[in-house]
């Protein structure tokens, strides 16, 4: 026999706080941090991979992954994002990043049409590596702020191919509408996103 | 079913200084893996490195750094065909003052897909008390040129050093939908 219990506050909320489920050998918890939806690109390639619908129930996201771009001659490849399939020049992006020798380099953009967040730290299939990558948005559905985002990301592939080694950096980007995000794109350059790459988006909840 | 982030384990120097700990048979159920830690350095410096599956040899890692030891501007560096994942540039971390530890995290994604090379995110900080009185920023991309899954990470630190009591490491998995 299954049994459950819900607390007073969480039914009156209208979604569980805190549940037990006992069917004798197993117990759920739910927690701060939740893994929402998972986007793997199959031996085809994509384009772009998009979150949907995303729901309004958490206070930050949070996007990790590992990316290749099918790209030839070089091993680096870019990626981008674009919020609820706007494709105006309403995003600013800058970043500070190395390219494995000399003085770190700073890209600023001020208007794009879309946010880059990785310029050339994705992996190709030159390369054969991939990048890694972690996307911070924060404050999400806040209606009354533009959206900010932070992203850590960075690919090696051991030496350099065509003059250019890896590339590894720390990029900050605007969204500037006060809407909820609701839908993101995740976009590769060059002839997109290769069979593995993966993009998982985790929900943060606030107290 | 798991929570989505959860600790698997933790380890806390303690008694005496040791060459290096090693977190093994890391269940393969999670999706990636996050190692955070407080570390402290030793006199004249050194700096964190990591090991997979007890791989030393063969020169299977790389990195590609961007660093700054807060003396001078962000600079980029990069190491080719090493044992190990060292990350360490000029000042490394702190060891000026025995109450000063520098966060250490590491990023492993996609750590048990056996179709790809394996690549981190493995970054120090350190505010002040490093080796020629420097603070070292370091994030870096390195690769593991190997498709196995990865069931062990070993911590450690460079420059022939010992990783002193107090320092503590922290393994978390993060379960994907």
């Amino acid at each position: 026999m299954a049994i459950s219990r819900f607390s007073n506050s969480s039914v009156a909320n209208g979604f569980p706080k805190y549940q037990r489920f006992w069917d004798q050998s197993s117990v759920e918890i739910i927690t701060s941090y939740e893994s929402i939806a998972t986007a793997t690109v199959t031996s085809g390639g994509a384009a772009y991979v998009e979150f949907t619908s995303i729901p309004s129930t958490y206070t930050h996201l949070q996007i990790r992954g590992i990316a290749q771009i099918s790209r030839a001659t070089y091993g680096i490849g870019d990626g981008y994002l674009r919020f609820n399939g706007d494709s105006g020049a309403n995003y600013s992006w800058h970043n500070v990043r190395s390219v494995g020798s000399g003085a770190a380099q700073a890209n600023p953009t001020p208007s794009d049409s879309q946010m880059s967040i990785s310029d050339g730290m994705f992996g190709t299939t030159t390369g054969g590596s991939f990048g890694v990558i972690v996307i911070d948005i924060l404050d999400y559905k806040n209606t009354s702020k533009h959206k900010v985002v932070r992203t850590l990301t960075g690919t090696d592939f051991n030496g350099t191919i065509a003059g250019y080694g890896g590339f590894v950096g720390l990029n900050s980007g605007s969204w500037r509408n006060t809407g909820a995000i609701t839908d993101i794109r995740i976009i590769g350059s060059h002839s997109g996103f290769t069979q593995h790459t993966k993009f998982a988006l985790y929900g943060i909840k606030g107290a | 079913m798991p929570a989505t982030y959860e600790p698997i384990a933790t380890y806390t120097v303690s008694g005496s200084p040791v060459a290096s700990y090693t977190f093994s048979s890391i269940p393969q159920t999670y999706t990636d893996l996050i190692l955070y830690s407080s570390v402290q350095g030793q006199a004249n410096g050194c700096a964190p490195t990591l090991v997979l599956n007890n791989v030393t040899s063969g020169t299977l890692y790389s990195v590609t750094i961007l660093y700054t030891d807060g003396l001078t501007t962000w600079s980029g560096a990069r190491g080719t065909n090493l044992n190990n994942f060292d990350i360490g540039t000029t000042s490394g971390l702190p060891y000026a003052n025995t109450n000063q530890y520098a966060p250490v995290i590491a990023h492993f994604m996609d750590y048990t897909n056996t179709s790809i090379n394996k690549t981190i995110f493995y970054s120090y900080y350190n505010a002040t008390g490093g080796y020629v009185g420097g603070a070292d920023i370091s994030h870096a991309a390195g690769l593991f040129r190997s498709t196995s899954a990865i069931t062990s990470i070993t911590v450690s630190v460079n420059n022939g050093k010992t990783i002193p009591v107090g320092c503590t490491y922290t393994l978390y998995g993060i379960k994907a939908a």
